[in-house]
């Protein structure tokens, strides 16, 4: 039997799918024979597989590192429940013993999930580097670069982290790299060699429609025309939590039929659940969510992703409209835009760094903490809380102070000379993030602005060409909607006494 | 949308705590901060039964809703004291209470005895019925919609031992359920059913619930806590009816509330040590170990008053505290001779609300 068929196999074995999608088989090989794989994969197309499976060929522990920790929790949920039992995910959620209790088995695993926060504490990477480590993940390591869409502080530790763990064989993935971000990836992760596998990232059932409105009134109307013709999974992306839930009780009282919710990164625990898989199980239609919807998600028949706002960059969109037509069919992505629209996640990029003045007051206090030989509280709230700053933005300041000596473990570390000097360099770096990202905005505004075909200029930062769209490319090439007939059903979701429902759900039949 | 349950429950415990303490008091009760300071005021002012029934409220909404309150007439805003801010009770305040009180399920709730326990047992629950319902199916391919490990642990446990004979466990777990339920009022039994997940079906979200049933989604939640809370006492009190349901609780344990370090104070106070022998021993100043008294005195039934009041001073102090109509430390303490402490003050607070309950003894 050839190599080949035998992973074939595994993947109906352990996963029960059939066959390999594009590039996983190609990744797995490489994976396989301990090389530096570097996978850039579109949206959609299995990228976890590409380390789930080796974890299960190789002998010792595949670490992942992911930056979401609602998804990592979703990940190790659908891998149990596909009797994948030896997987742990490693969080802030995970309480003290549990953590201990993880600590002590480590070698009982052959997948851990962790953020890349946990994976900074000393004594935790000793404890890993006693274990025999057969591949080193990162998920989404277009983090690392501070050209990706998502840059993370703490990701860029990670190159060193490997290091200490003897430089076991490296898997970075991603969904959204330019050929620049890929570049930095490979630097910043100090690896000699690296195999890249980098896929089109188009999908060719997509269709593209840009539509401009002078009111808030014709989004919501165009919104709910399209709704109208496709009564069907479909999602609707806001850039405020506000926003997604309160149009829902708009989208309740217009389109009574239509079984709607929200979700977003702040509601709890088990809602998160329940709305996400009455999603996956037809009991809702359509979902209002914030960009925190999604990662994960995999429901092949989502035919029409609006995005209520423009999203800030083209990674960014491009990763939530690769939420559609998983199956292959047709699907349609709805960008509305509004004069307004830009001031919204202008405010976002402006307000993500910590300001000027925001640092210099952090400076001070610290200072002023040092004079009084304070040391740095054990948790991180305290810190932010009195600075008055966001977690985000002291988790930012906190790496660079310790990436220049001025904090060492629970000590401040005064040195006026190196503190003014980090201080302008800090500054500057702020700003160049910035722009960058408003360089980034200005691109999504181009493509709204542009009377080229949309799909070219989606993916041009990313490739040369694409294939021919299988339905109807693009509003600027031309569509006619009359076409579209998506055959899908409606959710349903049955209002019966409780005593039946009951009985339905423990003793069956009614 | 009808946010009765909250509303009550605000306005209730405003009435009992009448300006003495500040309005984040109210906060932390609900949300069932550690703090003693919390604890004892619970049980000195009546309130124990709202101690951590809404631990997931958030500050911004709770302000919201006092705002509200004090737009409605209900509570006004009295001046504030070093930044704290105190509201009072008005008697449109009494009214509305008197108007609704038959309506409000306030007697579910027994926060102080149950919090703790309640959640657990709300957790396992809602597991428990999503695993047996998609295990009767042969379906072992599901999301749960708890991650949890305390009710992970207990469900896995259940599974192994009731393997053999599941479907009997499932069905006395069924009719259990359906008597408790029955009990209720329909609205929430339907709600809490509603919440459910099993084989093929996800339950309902707080605020698909809230917009089902025209509830703001803080009286959803404070409706499924009640519940539980109610369900428990149920259980308990019958063990024999609810066979199932009682193995379900019968290993989750009051919390004792005594803070670690209240519990060493304890220990060496029950070997007779004198508080300055604890506080030295302890490294500790005298001051904490007289807090962690006081802590003490709430819990142990046998505490020795009189070896820290005389009955003179404990007739002052409560005198004070009748004069003055106040549970303000600082009040009590201007209206009684200057060589009483605050904390015989302290003392004589909880010996007051322990006889109140019938079961303190000054000895």
């Amino acid at each position: 039997m050839s190599k080949t068929m035998q992973l074939e196999q595994k993947l109906e074995r352990y996963f029960q799918y059939d066959q390999f999608r594009k590039g996983q088989r190609e990744i797995i090989e490489d994976v396989l024979q301990a090389k530096n794989v570097l996978g850039v994969l579109p949206t959609g197309s299995g990228k976890s597989i590409c380390y789930q499976l080796p974890s299960l060929l190789m002998d010792g522990l595949t670490i992942v590192v992911s930056p979401l920790i609602s998804l990592m929790i979703d990940q190790v949920k659908e891998l149990r429940s596909k009797n994948f039992k030896r997987v742990v995910a490693l969080n802030s959620l995970v309480g003290y013993e549990e953590r201990q209790f993880i600590y002590q088995h480590l070698n009982q695993y052959k997948l851990l999930y962790i953020s890349p926060e946990l994976l900074q504490q000393e004594q935790f990477i000793k404890k890993l580097s006693s274990i025999k480590i057969s591949l080193f993940v990162i998920d989404e390591a277009h983090c690392i670069s501070q050209w990706g869409h998502d840059f993370r502080p703490d990701y860029l530790k990670l190159g060193a982290i490997i290091k200490q763990l003897e430089s076991p064989p490296v898997l970075a993935l991603s969904a959204t790299a330019a050929p620049a971000v890929q570049e930095d990836i490979i630097e910043n992760l100090h690896l000699k060699t690296i195999t890249k596998h980098i896929y089109p990232m188009d999908r060719k059932n997509l269709t593209f429609i840009i539509e401009k409105v002078s009111t808030i009134h014709e989004k919501i109307e165009l919104m709910t025309t399209y709704l109208g013709k496709h009564l069907g999974p479909a999602l609707i992306y806001f850039s405020s939590r506000i926003q997604a839930e309160n149009m829902v009780e708009t989208l309740r009282r217009m389109m009574p039929s239509l079984k709607v919710a929200f979700y977003h990164g702040g509601i709890d625990p088990v809602d998160r659940i329940q709305i996400q898989q009455q999603f996956m199980n037809d009991q809702l239609d359509v979902i209002c969510c914030t960009s925190a919807f999604g990662m994960g998600i995999n429901k092949s028949n989502i035919r029409l992703i609006i995005h209520f706002h423009i999203p800030s960059q083209i990674e960014a969109y491009i990763q939530e409209v690769g939420r559609a037509g998983r199956d292959g069919k047709p699907s349609i992505c709805l960008l509305l835009f509004g004069v307004g629209d830009i001031a919204i996640p202008k405010n976002i990029i402006e307000n993500e760094l910590p300001h000027e003045d925001e640092i210099r007051v952090v400076m001070q206090q610290l200072k002023q903490m040092g004079e009084e030989g304070l040391e740095l509280p054990v948790r991180d709230l305290e810190l932010y809380e009195r600075f008055q700053i966001s977690e985000t933005k002291w988790r930012f300041l906190r790496f660079h102070f310790e990436k220049h000596g001025m904090i060492m473990a629970k000590n401040i570390v005064y040195d006026p000379i190196q503190w003014q000097r980090v201080f302008r360099q800090l500054n500057k770096w702020i700003q160049s993030r910035n722009s960058y990202k408003k360089q980034e905005l200005e691109e999504m505004i181009d493509l709204v602005e542009t009377t080229a075909c949309l799909r070219e200029t989606i993916y041009k930062k990313f490739q040369k060409g694409y294939s021919t769209p299988i339905f109807q490319c693009c509003s600027n090439c031309g569509i006619d909607l009359s076409k579209w007939a998506p055959s899908v059903k409606p959710a349903r979701d049955e209002e019966i006494p409780w005593k039946d429902k009951l009985r339905k759900l423990l003793v069956g039949g009614i | 949308m009808s946010c009765l349950i909250f509303t009550g429950i605000i306005l209730t415990i405003a009435k009992n705590i009448s300006q003495e303490r500040s309005v984040s008091s109210i906060y932390n009760l609900l949300v069932g901060s550690k703090n003693i300071q919390t604890i004892q005021d619970a049980y000195i002012f009546g309130i124990q039964n709202y101690y951590g029934v809404y631990k997931g409220l958030e500050k911004s909404r709770f302000d919201e809703k006092i705002q509200e309150l004090t737009q409605l007439g209900l509570l006004i805003e009295k001046a504030r004291e070093n930044s704290r801010k105190f509201i009072a009770y008005t008697e449109q305040a009494d009214y509305w209470l008197s108007e609704h009180q038959q309506r409000l399920p306030l007697h579910y709730f027994q926060g102080i005895v149950y919090e703790e326990k309640a959640s657990l047992f709300y957790e396992r629950l809602l597991l428990l019925i999503q695993t047996l319902s998609n295990i009767k199916e042969n379906n072992f391919n599901f999301i749960p919609v708890i991650h949890q490990s305390d009710a992970e642990r207990f469900v896995r446990n259940v599974y192994n031992q009731k393997k053999a004979n599941k479907n009997q466990y499932i069905q006395k777990l069924y009719e259990e359920l359906v008597d408790l339920l029955e009990d209720l009022p329909e609205v929430e039994a339907n709600l809490f059913v509603d919440r459910l997940s099993g084989f093929g079906h996800y339950g309902k979200s707080i605020e698909q619930l809230a917009t089902t049933y025209n509830k703001s989604k803080d009286d959803v939640i404070l409706t499924l806590v009640g519940v539980s809370h109610q369900f428990i006492r149920k259980i308990e009190s019958e063990k024999n009816t609810y066979h199932v349901l009682f193995e379900m609780v019968a290993d989750l344990q009051t919390p004792s509330r005594l803070t670690d370090s209240a519990r060493k104070t304890y220990e060496l106070f029950l070997r007779d040590f004198t508080p300055e022998e604890i506080a030295h021993k302890r490294h500790l100043k005298l001051n904490t170990i007289y807090d962690h008294l006081a802590e003490i005195a709430l819990y142990d039934s046998a505490f020795p008053f009189s070896s820290f009041v005389t009955e003179t001073e404990a007739e002052e102090i409560m005198h004070a505290i009748e004069h003055t109509e106040s549970y303000k430390l600082k009040v009590i303490k201007d209206a009684v001779p200057s060589d009483i402490s605050f904390f015989q003050i302290r003392l004589m607070l909880v010996f007051k609300h322990k006889f109140r309950e019938g079961g303190g003894q000054f000895v």
